[in-house]
């Protein structure tokens, strides 16, 4: 599902993000991307999700290769994984069920199938009664209920998740990381990139280790 | 279905610099309706002071009676015509004495009378056209019988030049305006994107293409542009409506008011549909300065 050859990124002359990063996640699996704040874990997601690209090396994401991807083609390659970010990341004009809705509306789907499809994950991550919320008027762990079904409405193979449980508490990480466990139970693969070592600790799971740049063990 | 809702949605959001953006965009539409309404209402009265002038046909003195009455007969039954007056020789005399009264002095010296016999031709409606008639005249020129034709010419060339000029600077004015509202609306929507940075980046993670995201921007940019544009319309037509009720009273015995005219609709539609374009022009133009391009 995930190849890393050798990739290098850096962003600037002395400052290097990553160093000779090579790794593999096989489908269907759950892994840990941890280390401590500037280990460089954002950057190798971002390297993913083809937000960056390596000055040196190659990604190969669910068979493509994100390091020769054009940038007409970056959109259709985002379509097909699901993001989650620490910061949720909801559009902030639009309801719950517009910004899950927006993830299928990009891909020209038939509304009354957007409509369907949207209802069913809201249901999922147990927010089908706030489907008309805005964002502010959201908990945290709604807001990023909703950024985890607008990651999953459109079923894809991979979901990366960038500090999921960060903006929570114990008890709401608890609850994500629960539905992250069920998403893969289905066959999704997870990869989650967290500095959190309690959570690491307490959830089974592959853990791959950054630090300053260099992966320490997989 | 999806982007028009959006843009309305966005226009709503963010209706007060949408606002401010249709009144400048309005005031300088104003400037093209009212350059626009100037330039049409005087080729209608180029077009009709044009025309006023009568054809006038100066005849050698050796016509006989019967090349005469046979022109007459021809001229009375020309398309053109639509009424004919006959002056004579005697007649024409007699009519420059009046019109010099006490100076008609002069005329006691001359030996013969060198004016020469006239049909002065009164143009119908559909004839009071320079072109027509400068088609008519040369037509009339080719007759052994006629000595002179007088339309007036120069008078109707430089009213023709001027109506030139009118169109150059209209086209001018036009433009310059039109680069103006384009740069309003580039602005505005720039404006509104630097607030809408952070959404237009979560919209390209989730995988919306560039024209995904730009096509609400645009269809915004054209309901600026028409909007405006019907602003200004509207407020030239209650201008010119108010006008003429204030000018109509005093002016009708010196002028005729038919003439005056309010933009026609294929002005008021190359308007609307210029500010569209506009719209949709200036907002590409920001939407490419913010990075956004395909």
């Amino acid at each position: 599902m995930i190849q890393m050859f050798h990739v290098f990124k850096s962003f600037s002359a002395r400052l290097s993000a990553l160093e000779d990063i090579t790794f593999r996640v096989e489908p269907g699996e759950f892994v840990f991307l941890t280390g401590p704040s500037g280990a460089g874990k954002t950057t190798l997601l971002r390297l993913l999700y083809a937000a960056e690209r390596p000055d040196r090396g190659q990604i190969v994401v669910n068979g493509r290769n994100v390091t020769r991807l054009s940038r007409r083609s970056i959109p259709t390659f985002r379509r097909s994984i699901g993001i989650v970010f620490q910061d949720f990341k909801l559009l902030p004009t639009k309801t719950a069920f517009e910004n899950v809705a927006f993830a299928q509306r990009v891909l020209a789907i038939p509304e009354r199938l957007v409509r369907r499809r949207v209802a069913q994950v809201l249901t999922r991550v147990g927010l089908s009664h706030k489907k008309d919320a805005l964002p502010q008027e959201l908990s945290g762990g709604e807001q990023q209920r909703v950024a985890l079904a607008r990651a999953l409405v459109n079923e894809p193979a991979l979901i990366l998740a960038d500090e999921p449980t960060g903006n929570l508490d114990d008890g709401l990480a608890q609850e994500i990381l629960a539905l992250l466990y069920e998403v893969n139970a289905d066959g999704t693969t997870v990869l989650i990139a967290t500095h959190d070592r309690q959570l690491v600790a307490s959830t089974p799971g592959r853990v791959l280790t950054l630090d300053h740049g260099r992966l320490l063990s997989h | 279905m999806y982007f028009l809702r959006e843009a309305l949605r966005n226009f709503y959001r963010h209706r007060r610099i949408n606002l401010v953006a249709i009144f400048v965009i309005a005031t300088g539409m104003l400037l093209v309706s009212g350059v626009a309404l100037v330039y049409v209402n005087f080729r209608n009265f180029a077009a009709y002071w044009g025309s006023q002038v009568h054809m006038v046909i100066y005849l050698r003195d050796d016509i006989t009676p019967e090349r005469r009455d046979a022109l007459r007969l021809a001229f009375e039954q020309a398309p053109e015509a639509a009424s004919l007056i006959y002056t004579s020789k005697e007649e024409a005399l007699q009519q420059l004495k009046a019109r010099l009264g006490e100076g008609a002095t002069i005329l006691q010296g001359l030996q013969s009378n060198p004016l020469p016999a006239s049909f002065t031709i009164t143009v119908r409606d559909d004839y009071r056209k320079p072109e027509r008639l400068r088609e008519a005249v040369e037509r009339y020129r080719q007759l052994p019988e006629i000595e002179d034709i007088d339309y007036g010419e120069r008078w109707i060339e430089r009213f023709l030049t001027l109506v030139w000029l009118l169109e150059v600077g209209v086209i001018g004015i036009g433009g310059i305006i039109g680069l103006a509202v384009m740069f309003i609306i580039a602005t505005t929507v720039r404006l509104a994107l630097y607030s809408r940075a952070e959404e237009i980046e979560i919209m390209r993670l989730v995988g919306a293409t560039v024209w995904f995201i730009k096509i609400p921007y645009v269809l915004e940019g054209i309901l600026q542009g028409v909007v405006g544009s019907g602003l200004a319309i509207g407020i030239a037509y209650g201008v010119y409506v108010a006008l003429m009720v204030w000018l109509r009273p005093a002016g009708e015995f010196f002028v005729d008011f038919s003439l005056f005219q309010f933009l026609p609709p294929p002005a008021i539609t190359t308007m609307l549909l210029t500010g569209g374009l506009l719209g949709a022009f200036g907002s590409l133009f920001s939407l490419r300065r913010t990075g956004l391009s395909s």
